[in-house]
């Protein structure tokens, strides 16, 4: 009794949906007449992870030309750093929440991974700013990364 | 309209899905309508509505309110817009200042402007609206919710800070809850439920109506006040947009059989439209157009904004590339004009009417609303 009921209260649905269900085709039909593409969730996601690229590349590209080497102040890296250090940072949350990310360049990733922060654990500082200088200035001169993270994509 | 569509005869018809009406809760009302009516019911009756169906539209409310509400307080007159024109214009003096949530039904700007001469402030966000009521920069607010075109149904969160800060700043909160009875993936808290306090009775103001239960052509609305000069005004003004007795009388049937039957019809819609929402939404997500998703009400917003390439105003990629981008461009002009396109396209290609978002103050072209509560079959 109940399956004959639920079968005519399918059927009064498919009654009700004729005329929906023909504009919703119509629509399509249109759409794919006029070539539309249509704004998807994706497209927005996608549409301001672009913008924040290009918001850093603003930040950074204020800037003096020839000045990503040198250092704000005496405790910190070079601006370079800085511009890879945002990437590696959130490629590296990635990799940690997904697991099947890609690591992107290993040996880059491992470069910008971490500032000057003290350890968690010990509370010593992680200073290895001539070292890292000179990893850094050596990828620099190989050309290992672009300076504007827009223009890589 | 002429030639409307019908899967039999005309299936190359007129499809009409613009106006916001319940055409699935028919088969369930019908029976109320057959008996006909007397001559004692055909004739005058208080103008704001008898004590039934005052009564029956109390016990209506309650449904989404755990308040007791007396009959006292509800003043009704012909249709939900008649009765938000004479509370506008009991309340307001021309050129107050009266907030509006943005996206709107359209009618409601006519309303607060055409003969209240009201100034409307389109607010985009509900923290800018409490900041607005905050700063006392309107002194009242319409709103809807479930709200209409969206069919977003606000939490009592919302909802409870909404009524303390109307009451709290001395600003006229009106609610337009027509669609509280069609909420189905949600749970419709009414401002009432806050309503607590003298003041907040004085500065709360509800509206609602049987349209949207399937009785949209009997025209019955009502405010529910408990500030006493509001429905002392209300009631006199109601002489000039009375309650039609035919329609009371229909009406009072429905609201005043038994408490079961109202019950069973309210669960009833609920189950109509939720059954008849998710399959329309599985026919759209088939169809690949996106939407933004309703909880209540009889209306949904197609999202047909168009897709921009970007790289075509960008310096990078071939020329080749460009060209072929170039051709799987839209044909549609950007911004609003597109959206006035397709809207004349639908109407006339596609024989498809839908309402064009514009008129509901989105602030991006392309939203246009769904009505899925349609039958399409006589």
């Amino acid at each position: 009794m109940r399956c004959l009921f639920s079968s005519f209260v399918a059927f009064a649905y498919l009654v009700f949906l004729a005329g929906i269900r023909i504009a919703i085709k119509r629509l399509r039909a249109l759409l794919d007449d006029l070539d539309v593409g249509l704004v998807t969730s994706r497209d927005s996601i996608v549409a301001r992870y672009r913008k924040m690229w290009s918001r850093t590349d603003q930040v950074f590209g204020l800037l003096k030309e020839g000045s990503f080497l040198e250092r704000p102040i005496t405790l910190r890296h070079p601006f370079i750093f800085y511009l890879g250090h945002v990437a590696a940072f959130a490629w590296n949350q990635m990799v940690s929440f997904l697991p099947s990310t890609p690591q992107f360049d290993a040996e880059l990733a491992q470069l910008f991974e971490r500032g000057i922060d003290p350890d968690v654990d010990t509370g010593k500082v992680n200073v290895q700013k001539k070292k890292k200088k000179k990893n850094l200035e050596s990828h620099v001169s190989k050309g290992s990364f672009q300076l504007c993270w827009n223009q890589s994509q | 309209m002429k030639n409307p569509f019908d899967e039999e005869t005309r299936e190359d018809g007129f499809v009409s899905l613009a106006y916001s009406e319940n055409k699935l809760i028919w088969p369930y009302i019908k029976e109320f309508f057959e008996k006909p009516i007397t001559q004692v019911e055909s004739q005058y009756d208080y103008t704001f509505g008898g004590s039934h169906l005052r009564e029956g539209m109390a016990r209506l409310l309650r449904k989404t309110c755990s308040k007791q509400l007396s009959k006292q307080h509800l003043v009704g007159t012909n249709g939900a817009l008649g009765v938000l024109e004479n509370l506008l214009f009991s309340l307001f003096n021309p050129g107050d200042k009266i907030a509006l949530l943005v996206p709107y039904y359209p009618q409601h700007r006519v309303v607060l402007t055409f003969r209240n001469e009201l100034e409307v402030v389109d607010v985009h966000d509900f923290e800018k609206l409490l900041e607005a009521i905050a700063a006392r920069k309107v002194a009242g607010v319409l709103w809807t919710n479930p709200s209409n075109p969206i069919g977003h149904v606000f939490d009592s969160h919302h909802v409870a800070r909404l009524v303390a800060a109307c009451s709290a700043n001395r600003v006229h909160l009106i609610s337009d809850e027509v669609y509280a009875t069609c909420v189905f993936d949600s749970e419709m808290i009414g401002v009432l439920n806050f309503c607590k306090t003298p003041q907040d009775g004085d500065y709360v103001h509800v509206v609602t109506g049987l349209a949207k239960l399937g009785f949209s052509g009997a025209k019955l609305g009502f405010v529910y006040t408990e500030n006493p000069a509001l429905v002392k005004t209300l009631r006199a003004m109601s002489r000039l947009t009375p309650v039609a007795t035919p329609s009371a009388v229909y009406a009072t049937r429905v609201l005043c059989a038994d408490e079961h039957v109202v019950s069973s019809l309210l669960a009833q819609n609920a189950t109509l439209l939720r059954n008849q929402y998710f399959s329309v939404v599985v026919e759209l997500d088939r169809a690949r157009i996106p939407y933004l998703p309703s909880q209540g009400g009889l209306t949904m917003v197609l999202d047909l904004r168009v897709k921009r390439d970007e790289k075509l105003k960008s310096n990078f990629g071939s020329s080749d590339e460009k060209k072929k981008k170039k051709s799987a461009c839209s044909k549609l002009a950007p911004g609003w004009a597109g959206e006035e396109k397709l809207f004349e396209k639908l109407v006339l290609t596609a024989k498809v009417h839908f309402a064009a978002g514009r008129d509901f103050g989105f602030s991006e072209p392309g939203f246009f609303r769904m009505t899925f509560a349609e039958s399409l079959k006589s």
